[in-house]
């Protein structure tokens, strides 16, 4: 496949004149990266068991016979094939509840891990690879945030909105924006690694500008650590808001989320186990989905990764 | 490196001014402080509110009321609680705590975190590999107080079996007799087992993570190219040259993470019942009491930039291709 | 290899609970079936310790100021401060007889109170109890002698007039500007006033000696031996005790534990010995109740608290009481209590009056009798109808013809009853046409229910052993408590004449005549009282369930260990 970027073209002539080839990224047609991770079988196992959780969750409330804000008559019953994840104290179907619950749960999750994402990973590179005092200011202001403890801003945001339909988001917003920073520092430390590197200086000399290397030449490299950032963010997103609604400032009732639901069940663990593990178990298998396919997809698009 | 050093420090002070004056505000817009007193049944009279609201300096306008604060801090006052306490004392009470509570549990989830970042990248895609990301991935979905619940009924079934009481499952030993020094040992492990286990497996799952897929890049990087080529042993290669290279994204989410860990491990100390940093936060939050939460802020905040400070200049150290002047 | 096996049997009975069905509650080891008031009773033999679990931290040691005056403090404060009178758990009052030899009403008029001290009653120091320190108490909180002072309520100290004791100090004379029935709750805790003259005037030894300095000091059985704060208090026996009883143990120490669920455990690892969690659930009984095999008994019973739901009559929808009658009507309070109560709460009784606890005199199922909790939906979409109410689509419109607007329901955290009886009211209203919000967090109580500009508020009061006295505090026009719009001046009257009975019996029948009032105005509805739950080793005699604001340790001089 050929590749089209001048700098490529210029490795090609280094390997010409004898030279160690300067390691860089090539993009490669997707074609070739799909067939890579379809390789890895727990990738391609997460992939499907996780488009089945977004399925029941978005799907099949509709679909499923009780509704999570109805109360029916049976009481705290164990899972049965009538109510398949039993139900609480009050009679709500739990199934209903952990649909509902997960829709919401990876609305929030997906939220926070897409921004989250795409800040903190472009304001590293920018940082990393700019230097000088734009470096500092870009990285003082992060500090700035880390410095800011989610409780208080959750705290005081729920005191002027007030829950609602659409309480998640504004849970989601205020995630993403407190949690960015950490991947921030760490595509900036890899990219400063990474400035010095022949490539990149090769590129310089090309003639590409800063927003080319960064998006074409440094932020493919860091990619690593910027799927397992996602992938990280997607399961402390869903717990932290747990955390949240632990305190009273995360989805608020009616509404409900996995957190939610887990918080509720905190005291009856040993008495009425499905109450909890139910919903647990949906937050581990997401966030062990969403694991593993990150493994995947990393694999799959770096071109230094040997084929296991 | 010294210029650079001295930079970093001297910015803490406008940062810490810019963070503590927003947290002000958010606080102070956040709730009312004599709420509490007002729901009480019956609620205490006028006059003993109006006496509360004068204390907490209510009265004063905002601004007024942020310099009080800052203007206090150079006589040691942090300012007045709800709550009547101290709240100098209180924070470096609290922060002993807290300390004690992680130091440990930091240590185990890194040495863990490394094993696992080695075993995960030489072994990629292997059931071993499989096997602690897993485990990796479920700490960190796992909620603290199902873990903490798990471990607390283990130590009660060790407890029986041992026939004494070894592990404790709340509280950090307060009022427990040990006079004989072997008693103390066996206190403190009593009373840190299972809190160090429940923070150090959260804090492992998320670095074990980072550190795999950066001992991943780092083996696949030329640099560790070059030193095979040299011929080093594959053993030395890993551990002399990839660990090292590894270590400065690994070594951003420690830092991040064992401050993080001081603020948010609320629910940690709540399950546990240590009166750390975290409890304090939340106390602080939760009562509207704006001059606790700024002291937390003040020592939360400082260590926080110390700590991404500390991995900075450890980048420089450790990596060499990696220089902070243009 | 055991240690991992038990590791894993724990594992495997989650799973098993999981899939078996869920067995009748057995309890064997709950204890009932005795007068409340002599429950666990026995003697106990002399030394052992006990460690009682609180739940919260103690920054405030004056039981009766602002910042001092939650059931932690007075827990902790009971086996130290010496009481005139003492609530127990029939909730009826009992005169200490340890500290009193007598305590006569003399006159009527006017009310003239005569408390005689018994001559052993010293403090710890060796200083008699005397008139000095009632009257030091007197002043504190009467808010005309000490204004600086930060009390939390007079409680009736106001309406006494003179205060005056002999040349021994033993005989105290109360003289009362106007009658008041609840004579009985005054002089609830007394405090040492030779120290406290020590540590400047009335305001500074009220406000920062007693309140920030821990207790040196005792009346009690118990003194304070030390404080390790946000953990522990020790306490050990008073040498200079003069009661007739007690004290039994060697040490008596309240640990501090803020999570209900983590003191089940610390219980279950025998690191504390009684726990007390403040709204026993369902859960927390099932596991109580699972604990029979480490010999450990619980008790549970209606407490003086009782949930309720306010409407707002002064502002928004529920200022129309056709709206709030119909809403009330529709509330189905059997389903309400089969949903919340009775899976876990055995022969549980509703709550019919807003003035009166079931076993309080002066009771009558007065909200049965008005047809509110029935759940009667077409009834209560004929009262609306007959309002001029119009239900269109599934929504309902007022007489003008404006649909009416979503309704909030507010209930403050920390209460999973609260939320699920918000959930089922929301339900309950839905066929009148009628949208609810819920609403709840940190604020809800300050923001929402203290603004004025809410519309359905879930719940707790806390009654007194006079009625009277806390009618004063919720439907007087001023009183703290009147979030709800009560404005009508009868009740008011009828408050004040029956605050001025002079017998409990009178001033009950007097009120009965406020409470029917006080439901016509459909403003407010009672629900059910919350649970307490005292769960402990049943080694512990005379450790027994105080379902008030005293709470259990009403009389720790008797605390003692079976032989």
């Amino acid at each position: 496949m050929p590749s089209s970027t001048p700098a490529s073209a210029m490795s090609d002539r280094a390997v010409e004149i004898g030279q160690a080839p300067a390691q860089e990224q090539v993009y490669r047609p997707w074609r070739a990266i799909a067939r890579k991770f379809f390789s890895y079988k727990a990738s391609v196992v997460s992939l499907v068991i996780l488009i089945l959780i977004v399925l029941f969750a978005f799907a099949g409330g509709p679909l499923w016979k009780y509704s999570y804000a109805v109360s029916t008559s049976d009481l705290s019953a164990p899972p049965s094939w009538e109510h398949p994840f039993g139900t609480d104290h009050l009679g709500y179907d739990l199934m209903a509840g952990v649909m509902r619950g997960t829709q919401r749960s990876l609305s929030i999750a997906g939220t926070v891990a897409v921004l989250a994402t795409l800040i903190g990973s472009i304001w590293g590179a920018v940082a990393g690879y700019v230097g000088g005092w734009a470096d500092s200011l870009l990285m003082r202001i992060v500090d700035l945030i880390m410095i800011f403890p989610l409780l208080a801003v959750a705290a005081f945001l729920a005191r002027q909105s007030q829950g609602g339909e659409h309480g998640w988001l504004l849970v989601a917003l205020v995630l993403a924006t407190l949690s960015w920073t950490v991947l921030a520092r760490v595509v900036r430390s890899v990219v400063l690694s990474l400035r010095t590197r022949e490539f990149v200086i090769a590129a310089k000399i090309a003639g590409a500008g800063p927003v080319r290397i960064i998006f074409r030449h440094l932020l493919p490299n860091t990619v690593g650590p910027i799927i397992v950032a996602a992938t990280v963010l997607v399961a402390s997103a869903i717990l932290s808001e747990t955390a949240l609604s632990y305190l009273g400032f995360g989805v608020q009732p009616p509404d409900t989320s996995l957190g939610l639901l887990i918080n509720q069940a905190q005291g009856a663990i040993s008495t009425r186990p499905w109450l909890f593990y139910f919903p647990g178990l949906f937050i581990i298998l997401i966030a062990l989905c969403v694991a593993f396919i990150g493994d995947g997809l990393r694999a799959a698009l770096d071109p230094k990764q040997q084929r296991k | 490196m010294l210029a650079y050093l001295v930079r970093r420090l001297l910015v803490m002070i406008p940062m810490m001014l810019i963070a503590s004056f927003l947290m002000f505000v958010v606080i102070s817009f956040s709730g009312d402080p004599l709420a509490g007193l007002k729901t009480m049944q019956p609620p205490p009279p006028p006059e003993v509110l109006h006496a509360m609201a004068v204390k907490l300096r209510l009265d004063q306008p905002l601004l007024d009321r942020y310099w009080m604060w800052l203007s206090g801090l150079f006589v040691g006052d942090f300012g007045p609680s709800i709550h009547n306490i101290d709240i100098g004392a209180e924070l470096v009470k609290r922060l002993g705590v807290s300390l004690r509570l992680l130091a440990l549990g930091i240590v185990l989830a890194f040495l863990m975190a490394v094993a696992a970042s080695v075993i995960g990248a030489v072994l990629q895609f292997s059931w071993a590999d499989h096997i602690i990301s897993f485990v990796a991935v479920a700490m960190i979905s796992m909620p603290v107080f199902w873990l903490a619940l798990q471990l607390k009924r283990l130590a009660i079934s060790i407890n029986q079996e041992l026939g004494f009481r070894l592990l404790y499952t709340s509280g950090d030993g307060a009022g427990m007799t040990a006079s004989t020094p072997w008693d103390r040992v066996l206190l403190l492990i009593g009373v840190l087992a299972l809190p160090t286990i429940a923070l150090s497996m959260q804090a492992f799952g998320t670095w074990s993570r980072y550190g795999r897929v950066a001992l991943i890049d780092a083996l696949n990087s030329e640099y560790v190219k070059l030193a095979r080529a040299k011929g080093l042993s594959e053993t030395r290669v890993v551990l002399a040259h990839g660990l090292r290279t590894s270590l400065a994204p690994m070594l951003t989410v420690v830092a991040a993470g064992g401050a993080v860990i001081l603020g948010e491990s609320v629910v940690t100390e709540t399950v546990f019942q240590w009166r750390g940093m975290g409890d304090l936060l939340v106390t602080g939050i939760q009562n509207n009491d704006v001059y606790v939460v700024l002291g937390w802020l003040l020592v939360a905040g400082l260590i926080i930039m110390v700590f991404n400070l500390i991995a900075d200049i450890l980048y420089a150290v450790l990596d060499p291709r990696i220089r902070y002047e243009r | 290899m055991n240690i991992r096996l038990h590791g894993l049997t724990t594992i495997l009975s989650a799973l098993v609970v999981f899939t078996a069905p869920t067995a009748v509650l057995a309890q064997d080891n709950l204890v009932t079936g005795e007068p409340i008031t002599t429950v666990n009773s026995g003697t106990p033999g002399k030394g052992g310790e006990v460690t009682f679990t609180v739940t919260r931290d103690i920054t405030n040691w004056n039981v009766t100021s602002a910042l001092g005056n939650n059931a932690v403090v007075r827990t902790v404060t009971l086996p130290i401060v010496p009481s005139a009178f003492m609530v127990q758990p029939d909730f009826t009052l009992k005169m200490n007889t340890d500290l009193l030899e007598s305590a006569e009403l003399t006159s009527t008029d006017p009310q003239t109170v005569v408390y005689r001290i018994r001559e052993d009653a010293v403090w710890s120091d060796g200083v008699p109890i005397t008139g000095d320190d009632f009257i030091y108490f007197w002043k504190t909180q009467n808010r005309r002698d000490c204004p600086e002072c930060l009390i939390n309520a007079s409680d009736g100290h106001d309406f006494i007039e003179t205060l005056e004791q002999d040349e021994t100090g033993k005989v105290v004379t109360a003289t009362f500007s106007e009658p008041f029935v609840g004579w009985q709750g005054l002089f609830m805790f007394l405090y040492p006033a030779h120290l406290a003259e020590k540590h400047g005037d009335i305001a500074e030894s009220y406000n920062n000696f007693l309140s920030n300095e821990v207790p040196t000091w005792s009346g009690g059985p118990y003194m304070v031996e030390s404080f390790d704060p946000g953990q522990l208090v020790t306490l050990v026996p008073n040498p200079k005790w003069y009661g007739e009883k007690g004290p039994y143990l060697d040490k008596l120490k309240f640990r501090i534990i803020t999570d209900s669920t983590q003191q089940l455990t610390a219980l279950e690892n025998g690191e504390v010995d009684v726990i007390y969690p403040q709204g026993a659930t369902q859960d927390m009984v099932e596991q109580a109740a699972g604990l029979d095999y480490l010999g450990i008994d619980f008790q549970m019973n209606p407490a003086a608290n009782w949930y309720f739901m306010g409407l707002n009559s002064k502002a928004g929808p529920m200022s129309d009481i056709a709206l709030r009658k119909a809403v009330l009507t529709a509330i189905d309070a059997g389903d309400l209590k089969a949903k919340t109560a009775d899976p876990y709460l055995r022969n549980w009784p509703h709550m019919g009056s807003v003035m009166f606890l079931p076993n309080q005199a002066g009771y009558a199922d007065r909200r049965g009798a008005r047809g509110y909790g029935t759940g009667d939906v077409e009834k209560a979409k004929g009262i609306l109808s007959e309002a001029g109410y119009k239900l269109s689509g599934g929504s309902l419109l007022d007489p003008s013809g404006k649909p009416v607007s979503t309704l909030r329901l507010g209930f403050p955290p920390g209460y999973p009853a609260a939320n699920d009886m918000a959930r089922l009211i929301t339900g309950y209203i839905a066929p009148l046409g009628l949208k609810t919000d819920l609403l709840t967090g940190p604020n809800a109580t300050a923001d929402y229910l203290l603004s004025g500009n809410f519309d359905l508020y879930l719940s707790y009061f806390s009654q007194q052993v006079f009625p009277a006295v806390k009618a004063g505090q919720i439907f007087l026009r001023d009183a703290g408590q009147n979030y709800f719009g009560f404005n009508d001046p009868k009740i008011e009257e009828i408050i004040g004449k029956a605050a001025a009975a002079s017998s409990i019996e009178e001033s009950a029948a007097i009120l009965s005549e406020a409470d029917e009032l006080a439901m016509d105005y459909a403003a407010l509805f009672p629900i059910y009282q919350l649970p307490t739950a005292l769960i402990y080793k049943e080694a512990i005699l005379n450790l027994r369930d105080n379902p008030n604001q005293l709470g259990p340790a009403y009389n720790t001089a008797e605390w003692g260990l079976a032989e």
